[in-house]
C-alpha cells in the first residue's frame, strides 16, 4: 500500500471518500497526482455488508454530536455515513440528471424569500461529464446497460402513473447493474439494499472508485482520520490539514491543494472551523455564505394497501421512476417539480416513519397487511433560505473537541402546496390501480444534504466558482453536494460525481498551467 | 419463593405496585397469553400484532429494560411515569383489563416515560424476526440468491401489464 508522508507537501488532500470525494480522489489520482484522503469513518469489507438495514445503520450512521433546529430533530438533524464510501453507501442509487431550468431557479422561479441564485454553470456544459459519471458508475439506461427489471413494488407505480397518464416512467437511470458491468455483477433483486449492496451490483465509492484509486500507487486513503481544521499559508492558500486519528493523535499532513467532500454538515463546519485572526469568520467565508443556504429535499412517502400481494421487499429498494411531475408548471400552485419513486421500508420503517407515533390497533392493523403494501417516496426542489443552514454551537462539543454544528432548517413557502400535490397524486396512482387505502406520510430526514458551500457567478454571492474553487483560497476546492445553489427534483449523486469529474479535470490543467 | 414475593408485593401495595412491575421482572401468564409483567403487557397494548407468540414479547421487554436502564435518567422517568399509569389504569395496571390499560396509554401517551418505552421497543419489535415472519416479510434474502429467480417481479393482479 502507498503511504505518503505527513510532511510531503506534493499531496492533494481530499476529505471524505464519498460521491464527491471518492470520485475526485480517484480522477486525480488516475491522472497522475498524489492523493492522501482523509475518511473520518472506519472501512467496511464485504463480510461487514450484511442484508439488514438496522445492523448496516449501526455500522455506518454519522451520530456525532450535532444540534438540530426547526423542524429537525434536536438530536440527529440529519442523515449521513461515517464509513468508506460516505453516502454511496447508504443510497438507492437513482441517477437522474438534473433539467435544464434546475441550473437556473431564480430565474425560472423568481421565488419570494428565497436566497436562490442561479448555477453558475448550465446543464450542457454539465452533459459530457454526467455522460462520464453514467458510464463509471454502470448506470441503467446508459453505455449499453438495459433498464433495471422492474419489481413488483415497481409494476404498481408503473401502472398507476400510466392510468393518471404519466409518460414518463422508467426503471433506466440507477446506478444498480442492470447487466454485469465494470467488473462488478448483476442485481440479483435482493431487497433492503440501500443500506449497502452486499454483492456489490450498486455503485458505491468503497466498491469501485476506492480500489481502483489503490492500483494507481498513488494514493493513500486513511481511514478513522476527523479533519479537524485547514491550515493556510501566509500567502493565505490551504497549506496542510490537521486531523485526529483513531486514537484521537493529531496529525498535520502537508498539501499541494485540499479538496473538501465532508457532505453539506460538515464542510462548512470544517471551514467554519478553521477560523483564524486572517479569516475570522471562517476559512473561505468572505461572502458570508458558508454554511448557509441549506437546502435537502421536499420529501413526501405514500403507501398504497393494494388488493392484492406486493411483496415490495423483494428486489432494487429503489426499482424506477416517474418523470411527469418534475416539470416547472405554475399552473399546480408551487414552483419547481418532483420526482415520483418506488421505494420499499422493512417493517421497522414502516412503523417508525410512515406511522410515526402510532401504536395500539392503528399500528398493527397497518403492518398485518405488509405483504399488500406498495410504496413511493417523493422528492421534489426545495428552495435555498438563508436562514437554513450549519453553524458552531457557541458552547457545545463533539468528541474531538470541535464546537457541535447547529444545523437549522424550516421549509419555505412553497413546501406546502407542492407537498399537497404529490400527497394527491399519490393517492390518485395507487387508487388508479386498487388500493384501498393510501397513507401518506411526511419525512423531514433525507439523505440529501446540499447548498451550504455554494457555487457562484459572483464572489459575493457563494463560496466557490463552478469548478468548486473557492473564490477566498486559490486551491480550496468544495468537492460534495455542498456546492450545489439548489436542489433540483432528482436525487443529487449523480451530480456530485459529474461535477467531482469536471473539477478533477480542472485541477489536472491548472497543475499542468503551474497553478497549482 | 422470590417469584410469589414479588407478585405478593405487586399485587397489595397499591400505587407502588404498577411502578415496581415496570421496573422488575415478576411475571404470571394467563392462559390467554396475556403478560403480567408490566412492561411486558405495556408492550402488549402498544403492539398488537396477531399471530405473534407471547414470548416475544417478554424478549422485547428484557431488551428494552436493558436499554432504559442503562440511561441515567430512566430511574426518575420511570418512577413518575409509571405511577401515573397506575393511577391512569384505575389504581394497579396489572389489576386493569386491556379496555382500562388502552386508555391509560392514551392518557400517558405524550409523556416522556411512554415516549422513551415506545421509541425503544419499537426498534426492538419491529426488528424480531418472529414477527417478520407473522407479518409475511422472510428477511434477508441474500443468503439465498435474492428474489431474481424467486418472484421479484410475480405480481399477477395488476389491471395493466407492465411493459
Amino acid at each position: 500500500m502507498t503511504k505518503f508522508e505527513e510532511s510531503d507537501n506534493s499531496v492533494v488532500v481530499v476529505i471524505g471518500s464519498g460521491a464527491g470525494g471518492g470520485v475526485v480522489a480517484n480522477e486525480l489520482a488516475q491522472a497522475g497526482v498524489k492523493v492522501v484522503c482523509l475518511e473520518a469513518g472506519g472501512r467496511l469489507t464485504f463480510s461487514d455488508i450484511v442484508n439488514d438495514e438496522r445492523v448496516m445503520d449501526d455500522r455506518m450512521t454519522w451520530r456525532d454530536r450535532r444540534i438540530g433546529e426547526g423542524v429537525l430533530n434536536p438530536r440527529f438533524p440529519a442523515w449521513m455515513c461515517k464509513t468508506v464510501g460516505g453516502t454511496t453507501m447508504y443510497w438507492t442509487g437513482t441517477s437522474v440528471r438534473l433539467q435544464a431550468h434546475e441550473f437556473a431557479p431564480k430565474t425560472t422561479y423568481g421565488l419570494p424569500g428565497a436566497s436562490a441564485i442561479d448555477w453558475p454553470l448550465t446543464r450542457d456544459e454539465l452533459d459530457p461529464y454526467y455522460a462520464l459519471a453514467e458510464s463509471k458508475m454502470g448506470v441503467s439506461g446508459t453505455n449499453g446497460l438495459p433498464p433495471l427489471p422492474m419489481n413488483n413494488n415497481m409494476k404498481v407505480l408503473a401502472a398507476g402513473g400510466r392510468a393518471l397518464g404519466y409518460k414518463h416512467v422508467t426503471s433506466t437511470g440507477i446506478a444498480i447493474n442492470s447487466a454485469p458491468y465494470d467488473g462488478r455483477p448483476q442485481c440479483q433483486q435482493i431487497g433492503f439494499c440501500k443500506s449497502g449492496c452486499v454483492i456489490g451490483a450498486k455503485w458505491s465509492t468503497l466498491y469501485t472508485e476506492i480500489p481502483k484509486a489503490e492500483e494507481t500507487g498513488r494514493f493513500e486513503l486513511r481511514p478513522n482520520s476527523m479533519a479537524l481544521a485547514i491550515e493556510t499559508d501566509a500567502a493565505g492558500r490551504a497549506s496542510a490539514v490537521i486531523y485526529a486519528d483513531a486514537q484521537g493523535a493529531v496529525h498535520r499532513q502537508r498539501a499541494r491543494a485540499v479538496c473538501v467532500a465532508g457532505n453539506a454538515i460538515e464542510t462548512p463546519r470544517l471551514l467554519l472551523n478553521s477560523a483564524t485572526p486572517q479569516h475570522p469568520d471562517g476559512l473561505a467565508n468572505g461572502s458570508g455564505h458558508v454554511g448557509r443556504n441549506y437546502v435537502k429535499h421536499v420529501v413526501i412517502g405514500a403507501l398504497g394497501f393494494m388488493p392484492g400481494e406486493v411483496h415490495f421487499y423483494r428486489g432494487a429498494q429503489q426499482g424506477g421512476h416517474i418523470a411527469d411531475e418534475q416539470r416547472h408548471d405554475e399552473t399546480r400552485g408551487f414552483a419547481g417539480g418532483y420526482q415520483i419513486e418506488s421505494a420499499a421500508f422493512s417493517p421497522l420503517a414502516v412503523a417508525r416513519i410512515a406511522f410515526s407515533g402510532a401504536w395500539g390497533d392503528e399500528l398493527a392493523d397497518a403492518l398485518k397487511d405488509y405483504t399488500r403494501l406498495a410504496a413511493t417516496f417523493i422528492t421534489g426542489e426545495d428552495p435555498a433560505q438563508a436562514r437554513n443552514g450549519v453553524r458552531l454551537h457557541p458552547e457545545e462539543k463533539d468528541d474531538y473537541g470541535l464546537p457541535a454544528p447547529v444545523v437549522s432548517y424550516e421549509d419555505h413557502a412553497n413546501a406546502a402546496p407542492m407537498r399537497a400535490h404529490a400527497e394527491r397524486q399519490a393517492h390518485a396512482l395507487f387508487e388508479a390501480v386498487g388500493a384501498t387505502r393510501v397513507v401518506p406520510f411526511r419525512v423531514n430526514m433525507a439523505t440529501h444534504n446540499l447548498g451550504t458551500c455554494r457555487m457562484s457567478a459572483d464572489p459575493r454571492d457563494g463560496v466557490c466558482d463552478a469548478f468548486g474553487r473557492a473564490h477566498d483560497v486559490d486551491n480550496l476546492y468544495i468537492s460534495d453536494g455542498s456546492a450545489f445553489p439548489s436542489s433540483g427534483s432528482a436525487n443529487p449523486t449523480l451530480t456530485i460525481v459529474a461535477l467531482a469529474i469536471r473539477q478533477a479535470a480542472h485541477i489536472r490543467e491548472r497543475m499542468a498551467k503551474g497553478e497549482l | 419463593m422470590r417469584f410469589m414475593d414479588r407478585r405478593k408485593v405487586l399485587l397489595s401495595a397499591a400505587a407502588a405496585a404498577g411502578i415496581a412491575s415496570l421496573a422488575g421482572c415478576a411475571r404470571t401468564q394467563t392462559h390467554a397469553g396475556e403478560r403480567r409483567d408490566g412492561l411486558t403487557s405495556l408492550l402488549q397494548i402498544l403492539f398488537p400484532q396477531p399471530d405473534v407468540d407471547p414470548s416475544v414479547y417478554d424478549d422485547v421487554a428484557r431488551k428494552t429494560r436493558d436499554t432504559l436502564n442503562a440511561r441515567a435518567d430512566w430511574p426518575s422517568l420511570q418512577a413518575e411515569g409509571a405511577a401515573a399509569l397506575d393511577k391512569a389504569a384505575g389504581g394497579n395496571w396489572l389489576l386493569a383489563d386491556r379496555s382500562q390499560r388502552i386508555r391509560a396509554a392514551e392518557q400517558a401517551s405524550e409523556t416522556a416515560f411512554f415516549r422513551t418505552i415506545y421509541q425503544t421497543a419499537l426498534v426492538e419489535f419491529y426488528s424480531d424476526p418472529r414477527v417478520w415472519a407473522a407479518l409475511g416479510y422472510p428477511g434477508a434474502s441474500a443468503q439465498n440468491g435474492g428474489y431474481l429467480h424467486n418472484g421479484f417481479d410475480d405480481i399477477d393482479w395488476l389491471p395493466e401489464a407492465s411493459p
